[in-house]
């Protein structure tokens, strides 16, 4: 599970800066996280998150703040995006940055009201997904999954288990591509441009399973 | 944004200049002439910015229709369940007029807002709330679809799109450009799927109005008006409508360099003149009924939005002699504003049961009984001057809605309450027409390209 998140963000992180010119103006160069959410649940999402980074060298600043964190080309979410999680302006904040020409990378998009910024039109989560496939070989931030192995990643056993990790499938509205799917052909990652800026809604989050 | 000087500016400055060299009186009166102009097109202009949701009255919208437009500045109090709306033809205008005032962020925004809601037939509602999800695909009771509404949007699309300065590796700016593109592409496919094609037909070419319609009707039970829907495609035909579409898809055509647009402009221009234009009256009919008979109502629109269609189409003798018998036929007064209404000799209310509800010592009260003044209505007549070179005539016209504007708030929509078909509240609309007029009238280069 990890293993998917880590290459993942891997190539997106790294696409991102290849693309300078789609950034809101002006910007500190780099990476932010923002952290969304104080529950156990999001702490250790952000705690994964910040490793993940720190782990492939990618300098990042991580903030709570949507207005400090717009302020980066590329905004990573750290948590799950609930509803309740961001108050109506910092919520208008985040799709503004992307409309802007920000890249918007995120896990666990639940929240309905979020669906409109990631090309979503329903969210459903699930343990019954045993397999991520990346399927499109047209986006530039895949382009570091290469090699069979990485574009087909396990979610564990099912001749072991009957119930996996809990991943979240997704439902693209018109417009929106999907990048990966799962084994029954729902979504498990989606880009979608919104305004001049581009969102990814990636199906697990990043912390350690254990 | 880019640092600009306005052209009312340049016109003070130029006008102060040469009048300074004749009288110095005669140069303080024509600065603060061009100075109050400016403030006037400024005050509908940041008017109109705060209309986009989020704002004060939607600071939460559905996230869905973020980034439009509220049609009207009227208080929850006032209109509970519509302050809100947003018609998509308010946006294509709000869209060209920051446009032209070089606010091209908002303006891309606004469309990217307008484009994310197309249909899956090409198509948009007329209308969307931006407090709720109204209409969706699951819930459109009362919503309708219109040409009019749809090529408007199309066309700010795609009069973005052609003056557009190049991307110039800017990949944002190319996926904005591709949407925007797509989308009227798109629009201009709905477009199609609504044009009469039968050689036989004299409405050979046009475009029908779209799906759904209202219709009033009095209810004697619980004494009220009421509107009746009617859910599924409508084949109607608007001339007001079909000069939209043309606009539209003749610029569609010019951006794309794809022939399918230019002969669908050709096929509606040749059924317009052909068989919506009464040489009689001089001037276009209102359309056509879903039964094919004529609807020989005399409209404004069908004058004013008529003599520039004809003017643009290289006919500007034509144009002219519409032109020529506006004043005589829509001229209203109420109070000090002056302008036009929107109907010539026709009952307010078709149905007479609806119009002794409102008037009930004259159910058959027609428009030239009621001292009315369109601001709407009047700058679209301010703008063919302008084309047909009467800047003096477009002058008065904007002159005589002054007293229509608020100290700080956009263009009254109409200087009264008419039920159901008026609103005497600053209109998304009028603010933007104003906007476009007073701008090209300025001599904003790009404000006179809009319908030229």
């Amino acid at each position: 599970m990890k293993k998917m998140s880590f290459l993942v963000l891997i190539a997106f992180a790294l696409s991102a800066p290849l693309d300078p010119a789609a950034a809101p103006p002006p910007t500190q160069w780099g990476v932010s996280v923002l952290e969304v959410g104080l529950s156990r649940d999001a702490l250790q999402e952000q705690e994964a998150l910040r490793d993940s980074l720190e782990l492939m060298g990618i300098p990042f600043q991580a903030t709570s703040s949507v207005e400090q964190a717009a302020l980066h080309p590329l905004m990573l979410i750290g948590g799950l995006m609930l509803n309740t999680e961001l108050s109506p302006s910092d919520r208008e904040a985040l799709y503004s940055y992307v409309e802007r020409g920000g890249i918007l990378l995120a896990t666990q998009v639940q929240g309905n009201r979020f669906f409109p910024l990631f090309g979503i039109s329903r969210a459903e989560t699930s343990r019954l997904n045993f397999e991520v496939r990346f399927t499109s070989t047209e986006d530039p931030s895949l382009r570091y999954l290469n090699r069979p192995q990485e574009k087909v990643i396990s979610l564990g056993n099912p001749k072991l288990y009957s119930e996996t990790v809990w991943s979240t499938e997704y439902q693209p509205s018109p417009g929106a591509d999907v990048l990966a799917q799962y084994e029954n052909g729902t979504a498990a990652v989606i880009r979608y441009a919104y305004g001049r800026g581009l969102t990814y809604a990636s199906a697990s989050g990043s912390r350690k399973r254990r | 944004m880019k640092s600009r000087i306005p052209p009312a500016l340049i016109t003070a400055l130029f006008l102060g200049l040469s009048f300074s060299l004749q009288s110095p009186l005669l140069a303080q009166n024509s600065e603060s002439a061009a100075a109050s102009f400016r403030d006037w097109v400024s005050t509908n202009h940041r008017w109109l910015q705060g209309q986009i949701t989020p704002n004060a009255l939607v600071p939460d919208p559905d996230p869905s229709r973020r980034g439009l437009v509220m049609s009207y500045g009227l208080t929850p109090e006032e209109f509970p369940q519509g302050f809100h709306r947003s018609a998509v033809y308010d946006d294509a205008l709000a869209a060209l007029a920051f446009l032209v005032f070089d606010d091209r962020d908002r303006a891309a925004f606004l469309l990217h807002a307008l484009a994310r809601l197309v249909r899956e037939d090409g198509s948009l509602w007329f209308g969307y709330n931006t407090a709720n999800d109204w209409p969706s695909e699951a819930d459109h009771d009362s919503a309708l679809a219109r040409a009019g509404a749809v090529s408007w949007v199309g066309y700010a699309l795609a009069f973005y799109l052609a003056h557009q300065p190049p991307c110039a590796g800017d990949r944002g700016c190319e996926r904005e450009m591709a949407f925007f593109r797509k989308t009227a592409v798109r629009l201009g496919e709905y477009l199609l799927s609504i044009q009469v094609n039968d050689a036989q037909d004299p409405r050979d070419g046009l475009v029908r109005l779209g799906f759904g319609q209202i219709e009033l009707a009095y209810k004697p039970d619980v004494n009220k008006v009421v509107e009746i829907y009617t859910d599924g495609p409508y084949p109607g035909i608007s001339t007001e409508n079909n000069i939209s579409a043309w606009f539209f898809l003749r610029q569609l055509g010019a951006v794309t360099g794809d022939a399918r647009w230019s002969r669908a402009a050709e096929r509606v221009r040749t059924g317009l003149l052909k068989s919506a234009w009464d040489p009689s009256i001089d001037q276009f009919i209102a359309g056509f009924h879903p039964d094919g008979s004529p609807d020989s109502t005399q409209a404004l629109d069908c004058l004013s939005w008529g003599a520039l269609f004809l003017a643009a189409a290289g006919d500007p003798e034509r144009a002219r002699r519409s032109l020529a018998v506006v004043s005589s036929r829509y001229a209203s007064r109420d109070g000090k504003s002056t302008g036009f209404r929107p109907y010539s000799n026709s009952p307010i209310y078709q149905d007479p049961e609806v119009g002794r509800f409102f008037f009930p010592d004259n159910p058959r009260r027609a428009w030239p009984d009621l001292p009315l003044v369109w601001s709407e209505g009047t700058l679209g007549v301010a703008l063919a001057n302008l084309k047909l070179g009467e800047l003096e005539a477009a002058r008065r016209l904007l002159d005589g809605l002054r007293p229509l504007q608020p100290i700080d708030a956009g263009l009254m929509y109409a200087s009264r309450d008419l039920p159901f078909q008026m609103r005497r509240a600053p209109g998304a609309a009028s603010a933007a027409w104003l906007i476009l007029v007073a701008e090209a009238l300025s001599g904003n280069p790009l404000a006179q390209e809009v319908w030229k």
